[in-house]
């Protein structure tokens, strides 16, 4: 079967900045749950912008399954994203002057070829607003959730569309302890049914344990610069 | 949900600033607007001043001249033509029908203007609109006289008031006290030079002036000697210029004939340059109502980084940052517009018996003009230009920016 993601010789800097990435090579099968362990300032944020395609490194290939995404034309790369990518932020995912429901079905604009959702998306985003019980405040104000009801919405959003890869850049950095095994049980029960393949980007080791694989981003690469040295 | 709704939304969402912007272009728009609505009015008004008119007839001089001291009050007659000319004219078999006027007399700085019954049956303004009294009747006797809506109402005239002619236009030294004429007729408004004007017979006039001493003459004992002006009406239109050639050619004495219209535009043409001007400074109030509108969407740039990057993250393209931003100064554009209509629309309905009580003008509450139509879109594409500025930021930022987000 094709890897998920697979990363070769991918090399990124910022305009009139030292390299910043490095990586020869990463792999992430499908179906995988990924753990991608990285201190804050390694370069996670970028390495997640390449896999998206919202970056484009200067060097190496980006396969996404059968997609190469560096050699896609711009606006491919963003519809390509749009249909087969979920992404949840650390925090603050929301649009403010949308509410919980519009939030969920927004990605449906971006995305091709899924009228047959886009017709049914009422019924799946109250599926989903369920799985994480969250249907409660669907026709609410974003403002008026709670920090773990936001990661749970954006959690929604991200799964909409029933992309390949879910993407999830330090999500529960803003929940307490209790919060954060509770939002990761959910996360998990939510994408058991579907052969969806999760990179999950954390500082916090001790997340680990919810994921068949763990890997350092410091280790994978080569231009490991962290802010203390 | 498409991105005119996206856009939407975010600007509900920024109620002051949106409200502000919005209240900002639909002043000037009503201003610029209103503008043209007034422009139009008086020149309506002005164009209307008097209608159903063919020719205008006096002695050889200046066309605009003619039209201003026969129409307008404004202004000296330097000749007066023979009353023989006239009546000659009066049954050309091409005429339907003629009025005379006879100047040079005041009345406490009102234009005192002899004329005949002809006057009061043919005289038209504003399209259809004739002469109607508002008390009393047209003069039957020669010291008679009728006064306009304003000169009754300044001066606190009834019917049977005594007055007293000046000659020569301005309150001047020598006063035909031995004749007074007494108010018979007071006229209803008519918004033209009408209601500032006393009238009185053509033989009142000459008897003034010939010093017709002691009994009260009748008007056949008076003959008349000159006039100053008269209009012309043909039995067809088409007459008009065969007309107008016999009049400028006659040969007894030098005439002058010329069409009101023709002239009035003229006219109206040379008073230009006040309209462009005002028209110039309700499009600097344009200008700086979009450029507001620029720094309402530009401020936001900075709070709305992260909304650019989640949008980016769900498969938004830069080109679709482009567009939210430039939709929602489209939005605000049109927004300001149509509320700018409501406005001014509003403002003539409240307005209009003001401005035709206080000025004379009246504003029609016509539909939009094909120019009006031009401005707008035009406003439309300044607007959307002008939202580019801050959305082509917005553009660059998304690229450099990515995912990261230092909020």
């Amino acid at each position: 079967m094709t890897p998920a993601i697979q990363m070769q010789g991918v090399q990124f800097s910022y305009p009139k900045q030292a390299p910043i990435l490095d990586i020869p090579e990463l792999t992430i099968e499908s179906g995988e749950r990924f753990f991608l362990h990285g201190s804050s300032g390694s370069g996670k944020s970028t390495l997640l912008g390449i896999v998206t395609g919202i970056l484009q490194p200067q060097k190496g290939s980006v396969r996404l399954f059968d997609h190469d995404v560096t050699r896609m034309k711009s606006r491919k790369r963003d519809l390509f994203r749009g249909t087969h990518i979920g992404y949840v932020f650390q925090q603050f995912n929301l649009i403010p002057y949308l509410n919980v429901l519009e939030n969920i079905c927004l990605p449906l604009r971006f995305a091709r070829g899924k009228h047959a959702l886009k017709k049914d998306m009422i019924a799946r985003a109250t599926y989903l607003a369920d799985a994480l019980s969250i249907s409660t405040c669907l026709n609410f104000p974003v403002h008026r959730l709670s920090v773990g009801q936001q990661q749970r919405v954006a959690v929604a959003r991200a799964l909409i569309n029933s992309p390949k890869i879910l993407i999830a850049d330090e999500p529960t950095s803003a929940l307490d302890h209790d919060l954060r095994q509770q939002f990761l049980t959910l996360l998990f029960e939510v994408c058991s049914e579907t052969q969806i393949t999760i990179l999950f980007v954390s500082h916090d080791l001790t997340l680990r344990s919810f994921f068949s694989t763990h890997v350092s981003l410091n280790k994978l690469n080569n231009r490991s610069t962290s802010c203390t040295s | 949900m498409h991105i005119l709704m996206l856009a939407l939304k975010s600007l509900k969402n920024r109620k002051v600033a949106t409200s502000l912007t919005l209240i900002s272009i639909a002043l000037s728009v009503g201003l610029i607007l209103g503008l043209e609505k007034v422009r139009k009015g008086t020149r309506q008004s002005f164009h209307q001043t008097i209608s159903q008119t063919d020719l205008i007839v006096g002695a050889r001089g200046g066309p605009l001249r003619l039209l201003l001291y026969t129409v307008f009050n404004i202004g000296y007659p330097t000749n007066n033509i023979q009353y023989e000319t006239y009546t000659q004219f009066k049954n050309h078999p091409l005429v339907k029908w003629t009025v005379p006027f006879s100047l040079g007399d005041s009345h406490k700085g009102y234009r005192v203007v002899g004329t005949t019954e002809d006057f009061y049956r043919h005289y038209r303004f504003h399209g259809k609109k004739n002469i109607v009294f508002h008390r009393g009747r047209f003069p039957k006797g020669v010291y008679g006289a009728v006064v306009g809506h304003d000169v009754a109402k300044q001066l606190g005239y009834q019917l049977g008031q005594s007055i007293v002619i000046a000659h020569g236009l301005t309150e001047g030294l020598e006063k035909h006290d031995e004749h007074p004429f007494k108010v018979v007729g007071i006229l209803e408004a008519t918004l033209t030079p009408v209601d500032r004007t006393v009238y009185i017979p053509l033989e009142g006039m000459e008897a003034i002036h010939v010093g017709w001493g002691g009994e009260q003459p009748t008007k056949s004992q008076i003959g008349i000697s000159q006039i100053t002006s008269f209009l012309v009406r043909t039995k067809k239109r088409i007459h008009t210029l065969s007309l107008q050639r016999v009049l400028n050619t006659y040969e007894p004495e030098p005439l002058m004939a010329i069409i009101p219209g023709f002239t009035l535009h003229r006219l109206w043409q040379g008073l230009r340059y006040a309209e462009d001007s005002l028209r110039v400074i309700a499009f600097c109030v344009l200008l700086v109502s979009f450029l507001a509108m620029i720094i309402a969407l530009y401020t936001t740039l900075s709070e709305r980084r992260r909304e650019m990057a989640i949008l980016r993250a769900l498969g938004a393209s830069p080109r679709t940052v482009l567009f939210l931003f430039v939709f929602e100064a489209m939005l605000l554009t049109t927004g300001g517009m149509i509320l700018g209509v409501l406005l001014t629309y509003g403002g003539l309905w409240i307005g209009q018996p003001i401005l035709e009580s206080k000025f004379g003008v009246f504003l029609p509450l016509t539909g939009l003009s094909m120019y009006e139509v031009k401005i707008f879109v035009l406003l439309f594409f300044m607007g959307v230009i002008a939202g580019l500025i801050p959305a082509w930021r917005a553009y660059r930022r998304t690229l450099s920016d990515g995912l990261s987000i230092t909020t």
